[in-house]
């Protein structure tokens, strides 16, 4: 079987850790972690690319600027599959599909993902894939952070604030629609939603994450408390996050803020249509009884 | 958006798709729902954000007792009902569905699982949790109910009552409404009248009555009567005075009227097993309570109804409960709304009441009783979003009064019919003459007497009654108030009913029903979270009908 050689951009963050882990227990590809600054070097040499830059927008623009800029004047074209985001369909309400036009009203972080993939788009051979919430171990966001809100009881059951649509997508699910990108042919220049179908509510999600992970009775949050959650102590615990980074701490002392951009997500009636990519890659769904019983286990452990 | 309906402008006056009379629990249910799909919808509100006394004049009429009032447990305005709900959520049980030979008139044209498919997502909008009804799926730890008796084939022990907020749909559901592009809820708009396009058998218009008093008409592709149990054949038979009423061929609508029936006799003994009587917290943060019910088996066996029983508190005017919190419930009651004095005043088992200073005794020996009791009532009820559904206090002798709640025997003779005199618009009013059957007399008294015998076996703990005056005690049942099924009962055939399958009234091929009305059975459940399901359910059918499909959110 001939073997690729495939570049991993953001393997020291969560999707990229879990797609170097499993590139690594198959047999058709090799591994190459992209080291700063290495970028050019790297993807010259591969078959494939694969960047899987999250969180900071500088830093997700600044990659993708880099990854264009190695191969937009050279005749090597390996497979490029970018990672973006469902926030660059901004506040859009309703059932969304690829062809949705992109809106930057959700800030800096939809600003750069809708800048990267501008840039990428430009490149021949590419596959960008917009997951939505990705849930499972070691997700910080949608996983970590939420689960320590529900063990401390400051999420739980939100009434109104949690009838949004949570587009959940397991982090299994993530790397494999990855890895098949990386390989199936005819799809250059395509763009995946990446989400499980039917997807629950923001309330079903977080009552049914409480569960897994034993925090029950679920606490119904009163509109007071959120209120009081995001506009008066936010500010204060984003702070003392902050502090205790510069510090070198682990982890702040005081409880992770919960953000305003949180309830709102929370509220948001979007919902991201896989089938495109159900069709295309062959895409199956991890269910979420079985997602939340590991992502528990994992934060429990 | 929701607007009064005076302040309606010219370009918001699309046809809509959908026009919904009503904005109850079925109504908004059904908005929200045809919402997510992109499907304009006009709903007609008689009443405006809050209920106010006009409105309940509007609503008022005659019944034959026990049953009460008309307007009592019922409210205009947005949300309906369910501003003054318990919330109480029971699902309907397979059994109620079925043809039961020893029940006549029984059975459903629609088998159990094609509404049970939609009971989990009206426990969501009930706000009541996962559809999940088991004792050990809902509560953890999870303890038997009476402590050391014998799981038998015969009594479920196992099953459980999940409650609501209770949730005002009115106001849950107020922004979503509010927001929507697709939804115009109009307030103060009470409908009148459906009137029938010339030589058809479609709806062409509804007509209703603004907060001016000026008459206005809505034209719509499909009309949803969303209204409660008592007002849906109101405004069919309003809708009609020439002839028998709209769906009405065959003489069925306004007939079949039920309500569940209660009673309160005998007593549960424990021989010192340990009871779960209180409200519990089930694993997903919602109140929950135990109850008894005999199982479908049972029930066929024995010809017996679809009924349960509950573990009561003591009589609150009789003071020898020696209970603090009940006594002064007792002498608080005329701060009580006049549905609950209601309750105090007509529940079968009350005795002559104590002398008010037995009562005042109780108050004053028990004040830390009373002031934890009031801690509870300001934190568990007055303060919280999820409330206390009630308090329980138990018998200071460890005896629990049996309480027992039944469906009915659907009977023709128990019917809503127009009286002769009129409202501030011009609809006639309704007279109510609910009835119980015989039948359902002898099933409750053998159903009493079954559970003694049931119970009996095991030395656990007994039921203890007169049983020479049982039957006597089960004629004087009183209907559940609030509760107003089956007088627009859903059949195969005009004959046999008012809608069809899809809640369609028959006759007519535009205008369907959303109510407790087309219920042809009234099991012993509450009908809240029923008619919830079945409004998602027709909100399906219509996106279908409309062809919208049901993937777009």
């Amino acid at each position: 079987m001939n073997q690729l050689r495939v570049a991993v951009i953001g393997a020291d963050q969560v999707i990229g850790r879990a797609i170097v882990r499993a590139l690594a227990s198959i047999d058709w590809a090799i591994t190459q972690v992209v080291e700063r600054g290495d970028l050019e070097a790297a993807v010259s040499s591969a078959d494939a690319v694969i960047n899987a830059t999250l969180g900071d927008p500088k830093l997700i623009a600044h990659h993708a600027q880099a990854l264009h800029a190695a191969l937009k004047n050279t005749s090597h074209q390996p497979r490029v599959v970018h990672f973006s985001s469902m926030t660059v369909y901004g506040q859009f309400s309703g059932k969304v599909t690829e062809s949705q036009p992109m809106s930057d009203d959700l800030g800096e972080y939809s600003k750069s993902q809708i800048f990267a993939e501008r840039l990428i788009s430009q490149l021949t051979n590419t596959v960008i894939l917009r997951p939505g919430c990705e849930y499972g171990p070691e997700c910080i966001p949608w996983s970590e952070r939420i689960g320590k809100w529900l063990l401390t009881r400051r999420v739980g059951d939100m009434g109104v604030h949690g009838d949004g649509i949570c587009n959940l997508v397991y982090i299994d699910d993530v790397v494999a629609a990855a890895l098949r990108a990386v390989r199936a042919e005819n799809i250059g220049g395509s763009i995946f939603n990446l989400a499980m179908p039917s997807p629950p509510t923001w309330n079903e999600y977080l009552i049914q994450y409480a569960k897994a992970l034993g925090a029950v009775p679920v606490r119904r949050v009163t509109r007071r408390r959120l209120k009081i959650e995001t506009k008066v102590l936010a500010i204060p615990l984003k702070i003392a996050e902050l502090l205790a980074q510069r510090a070198g701490l682990r982890a702040s002392p005081l409880p992770l803020a919960i953000p305003p951009s949180f309830i709102r997500l929370c509220e948001q009636e979007v919902q991201l249509d896989a089938t495109s990519v159900e069709s295309k890659l062959a895409m199956q769904w991890t269910q979420l009884a079985e997602g939340l019983s590991k992502t528990a286990q994992w934060l429990l452990r | 958006m929701i607007v009064s309906s005076t302040d309606l402008l010219a370009h918001d006056r699309r046809t809509p798709v959908v026009c919904i009379i009503g904005s109850g629990a079925a109504g908004i249910t059904l908005a929200c729902e045809l919402d997510r799909s992109g499907v304009s919808v006009l709903v007609l509100e008689a009443g405006s954000l809050q209920s106010s006394t006009q409105d309940i004049d509007d609503i008022r009429g005659t019944s034959c007792p026990p049953h009460p009032e008309p307007s009592e447990f019922r409210r205009l305005g947005l949300g309906g009902t369910t501003s003054i709900w318990g919330g109480r959520c029971v699902p309907y049980d397979a059994i109620d569905f079925e043809r039961r030979d020893y029940v006549s008139e029984s059975g459903w044209p629609i088998n159990y699982d094609e509404v049970a498919q939609y009971y989990p997502r009206a426990m969501q909008y009930c706000d009541a949790g996962q559809f999940d009804f088991d004792v050990a799926g809902s509560i953890a730890p999870a303890r038997a109910t009476i402590e050391g008796f014998k799981t038998n084939s015969e009594l479920l022990t196992d099953r459980i009552e999940r409650y609501s907020l209770p949730t005002d749909f009115g106001k849950r559901y107020r922004d979503q409404l509010t927001r929507s592009q697709n939804v115009t809820v109009l307030l103060n708009a009470r409908c009148v009248g459906l009137n029938k396009e010339a030589g058809t058998d479609r709806i062409q218009f509804a007509e209703y009555i603004d907060q001016a008093g000026q008459r206005k008409r809505i034209e719509a592709k499909l009309f949803v009567v969303a209204m409660g149990g008592i007002e849906t054949p109101r405004l069919l038979f309003n809708s009609d005075l020439e002839g028998n009423g709209l769906g009405n061929r065959y003489d069925v609508l306004g007939r079949y009227y039920a309500c569940h029936f209660e009673n309160f006799c005998g007593k549960l003994i424990p021989n010192g097993a340990r009871v779960a009587f209180d409200f519990e917290k089930t694993i997903d943060g919602v109140y929950c309570r135990r109850k008894l019910q005999f199982s479908a088996d049972t029930q066929r066996q024995h010809r017996l109804l679809n009924s349960a029983f509950r573990l009561h508190f003591p009589d609150y005017s009789d003071a020898s409960h020696r209970s603090a919190t009940m006594s002064t419930i007792f002498l608080a009651k005329s701060f009580l709304i006049k549905e609950y004095q209601n309750i105090l005043k007509s529940t079968p088992f009350a005795t002559e009441p104590s002398p008010k200073t037995e009562h005042i005794r109780n108050v004053l020996l028990g004040l830390p009783q009373l002031a934890k009791f009031g801690g509870q009532w300001l934190f568990l009820r007055q303060l919280a979003t999820r409330k206390l559904p009630y308090t329980l206090v138990a018998n200071a002798d460890g005896s629990y009064p049996l309480e027992f709640n039944s469906e009915q025997t659907p009977l023709s003779s128990s019917r809503i019919t127009l009286g002769s005199e009129l409202d501030r618009h011009g609809l006639r009013r309704v007279h109510i003459d609910w009835r119980m059957s015989n039948e359902d007399v002898d099933a409750a008294s053998r159903a009493f007497i079954r559970l003694r015998d049931v119970i009996g076996r095991d030395s656990v703990c007994r039921v203890v009654m007169d049983e020479s005056q049982l039957y006597a005690r089960m004629e004087k049942s009183i209907p559940v108030g609030g509760h107003h099924i089956g007088a627009a009962r859903m059949a195969a055939t005009p004959k046999h009913g008012v809608v069809d399958t899809q809640c369609a009234i028959h006759g007519l091929n535009n205008t369907y029903i959303a109510s407790s009305a087309v219920f042809p059975t009234s099991s012993h459940a509450n009908p809240t979270l029923t008619i919830v399901a079945l409004a998602i359910r027709l909100a399906e059918h219509i996106r279908r009908v409309t062809s919208i499909t049901s993937e777009a959110v």
